[in-house]
């Protein structure tokens, strides 16, 4: 559906991505990697908000070349930032209101998937209290709210789930999976108990490389035998990051 | 509905570039209330400040779209980048104008109040909103880049020491290109194609700077291209290249008594004023000037053709009627402010009616300075009749009574012996007075009055 071929990406000497290859299939997909990874630099460079230096972004098989290109796929598109700098003065209402004109909502619609919008993150309640006033993971909600707003094919989410508290990531995981049903959704985290929440595909990058692509299943198998699942887990992503540094 | 521009913010925008409309113009604003191109001049002149404000404004909206993330929606639009970018400037655009209005509109009420002929020019206003958009889009360029504490000082800054280096050594450049125009002109105003060419080439600015945000790279290259081109036929405006407001230059007279007092419509604002001054003058000098005196405020002189024509025929048509004719060019101190000096007009006045061959406005001494260390200088017979003319009409001299002050007293004028003859000339009934400046008006019209004309009076 959405995917990276060979894509680049360098700031100053750095290099953010090298040559990433990535397809998106329907379902959550959560790309792990450590803190600088490259795992929000390749959000940015999927969702539109800056250029690769080589490489495409393809949709259904075809680069995105036009502007014209580009528009349907942010029409097509949600995105939830990592960090979510907000209008403290706008209502969640007019927050959303204001997402649903940029990706182009028909007015007559907007209403109603405001609405929608507003139900799945469950957020009807505080359709009109300011922004400024509401807490971290309410924020968050209103974040994936705007990013549903247009009801996307594809959603992308940076560490959604960074900052919250047990119970709010726990409302978190069960939110996405649901999304996860008529959805592409990536969830791109540094927690492994992201991984676990989300059984399903892994892509594991390091480096500004993939280095892991399969399922939760294989990467635990990659970790030692014996121990919990998690430590498993541990064990597999500790493993295949040790495997990337050995390889040329 | 929804706003990207926080209201608070929008409001207080607004505020300040209403303030900034007005402030320029704190403590004279009877000089143009009445006058409508002198209102238009002076909201045109008031772009020096509100320009700076605007852009500050814009820095301030430009950061904060940055810092609560806006900015960053609007990249990940659905929309036309054109679109989107556009909606982006004119949120602010309209914040600045609604200040611009905000200013306009109570100078406009005051002015219709007051005026006699005339109405706003839209055209000016809208040259003035076009380039406030511009400028303000400009200054969200700076505050998406900085942070509002840097961006909106700098943005004023820039702009307004630009805008006063422009002033200082490319007035006129500065005058073509901008709204900003401080030359008092009654009867003028900017031709229609100058402030449409100044909407078009503000309105391109700001064009191709919603092209530069939405990455519009041969669009924008095109209408700088188009700025380019535009400024070229304004490069040829000057000062002078005005209209002439035909209905604010025709004269209307109206008369009192043995007085007509013409004026251009324009100034007919300060009609109401001026004629029991002018009353008051000319029965005073009952027997120096005609029974009928016509006054004309020939100011609008030279302006065309037309008008001059205009002038000779009512001139002519006054004279035919018996009226003596007092041009105000020569006679009057109106100048384009509604608020006349009353001081001025008598001063003016009386010096054409009875010219003095060594009438003094200051302390400086005389050729017939006396020997005894007495710094004053020797009165002359028109210091009497100006002296007692002032006082009749109440005029007070000294040195200490304002711009125009006639110093005949004694602490300047050394009258000696002769100030009998002021008492002597005071004391003669109107009818009197009237018969010594019937007998002596050609002396006195040409400035060759003499003391034995003047002693005449006791007799």
């Amino acid at each position: 559906m959405l995917g990276l071929r060979a894509v680049h990406k360098t700031y100053g000497s750095e290099h953010a991505l090298r040559g990433v290859d990535l397809d998106l299939s329907p379902g959550i997909t959560v790309l792990l990697g450590r803190n600088g990874a490259g795992k929000s630099t390749l959000c940015h460079i999927l969702t539109g908000m800056e250029p690769a230096d080589s490489g495409d972004v393809v949709r259904h098989g075809s680069p995105l070349l036009t502007r014209s290109d580009w528009r349907q796929h942010h029409r097509a598109t949600g995105w939830l930032p990592q960090q979510l700098p907000v209008p403290a003065a706008m209502t969640v209402e007019e927050y959303l209101r204001h997402a649903a004109w940029l990706k182009a909502l028909p007015r007559k619609d907007a209403s109603d998937r405001i609405d929608a919008a507003l139900v799945r993150v469950d957020l009807a309640d505080l359709r009109g209290r300011r922004l400024g006033h509401l807490s971290g993971g309410m924020l968050r909600r209103a974040g994936i709210a705007q990013a549903l707003v247009h009801d996307p094919d594809v959603v992308v989410l940076d560490e959604p789930t960074v900052g919250l508290d047990p119970e709010q990531r726990a409302w978190f995981h069960s939110a996405l999976r649901d999304l996860s049903r008529d959805k592409c959704v990536l969830v791109s985290t540094h927690l492994l108990e992201d991984v676990e929440a989300f059984p399903g595909r892994v892509v594991v990058l390091d480096q500004g490389r993939v280095v892991f692509s399969d399922t939760t299943e294989a990467l635990i198998d990659r970790g030692e035998v014996g121990g919990t699942s998690q430590e498993r887990l541990r064990s597999g992503f500790l493993h295949v990051l040790a495997e990337s540094e050995i390889a040329p | 509905m929804f706003l990207e521009v926080r209201p608070r913010h929008g409001v207080l925008a607004a505020l300040a570039v209403a303030t900034a409309t007005l402030a320029g113009h704190a403590g004279h604003w009877r000089s143009w209330l009445g006058v409508w191109s002198e209102t238009d001049q002076y909201l045109s002149s008031s772009f020096i400040l509100t320009a700076p404000v605007a852009a500050a404004a814009g820095a301030f909206f430009g950061a904060a779209a940055r810092r609560n993330g806006v900015a960053e929606r609007r990249h990940a639009a659905g929309r036309s980048a054109w679109l989107v970018q556009l909606r982006a400037a004119a949120e602010p655009a309209a914040w600045v104008a609604l200040g611009l209005l905000l200013g306009t509109v109570p100078a406009w009420i005051a002015t219709a109040f007051v005026a006699v002929n005339g109405f706003p020019n839209p055209l000016s206003t809208l040259a003035h909103v076009g380039a406030l958009a511009a400028v303000t889009a400009l200054g969200q360029q700076v505050g998406g880049q900085l942070p509002w504490f840097l961006g909106v000082p700098v943005a004023a800054a820039v702009l307004y020491v630009g805008l006063g280096v422009l002033a200082f050594n490319a007035e006129t450049l500065l005058i073509a290109l901008t709204p900003l125009d401080d030359g008092a002109a009654t009867f003028e105003r900017p031709m229609a194609w100058v402030l449409l060419a100044q909407i078009v080439l503000w309105l391109t600015v700001l064009a191709a700077v919603v092209a530069h945000r939405a990455d519009q790279t041969r669009t924008r290259f095109l209408l700088v291209v188009g700025v380019a081109v535009l400024t070229v036929p304004l490069l040829y405006v000057t000062p002078s290249t005005r209209a002439l407001i035909k209905d604010a230059a025709t004269q209307q007279c109206e008369a009192a008594g043995q007085l007509t007092l013409c004026l251009p419509r324009a100034k007919a604002v300060v009609r109401p004023d001026l004629t029991p001054e002018y009353e008051q003058a000319v029965t005073a000098l009952q027997g120096l000037v005609a029974d009928r005196v016509t006054l004309v405020d020939d100011e609008t002189a030279a302006l065309s053709p037309a008008i001059d024509r205009d002038l000779a025929l009512l001139v002519e048509r006054e004279e035919l009627g018996g009226a003596e004719v007092i041009p105000l060019s020569l006679a009057g101190s109106i100048d384009t402010y509604t608020k006349f000096d009353r001081n001025g007009i008598h001063l003016y006045f009386i010096s054409y009616l009875v010219p003095a061959s060594d009438f003094r406005l200051s302390e400086e001494t005389g050729p017939d300075e006396p020997d005894d260390g007495d710094l004053r200088r020797a009165a002359m017979p028109s210091d009497i009749l100006h002296r007692w003319y002032f006082t009749e009409v109440g005029v007070p001299i000294g040195s200490s009574t304002g711009m125009y002050s006639p110093m005949l007293d004694e602490t300047f004028v050394n009258y000696g012996d002769r100030a009998e003859l002021f008492s002597c000339f005071s004391s003669l009934t109107p009818e009197d007075r009237a018969a010594w400046f019937r007998k002596h008006r050609d002396e006195v019209r040409e400035g060759a009055v003499t003391w034995e004309n003047l002693k005449e009076c006791s007799s």
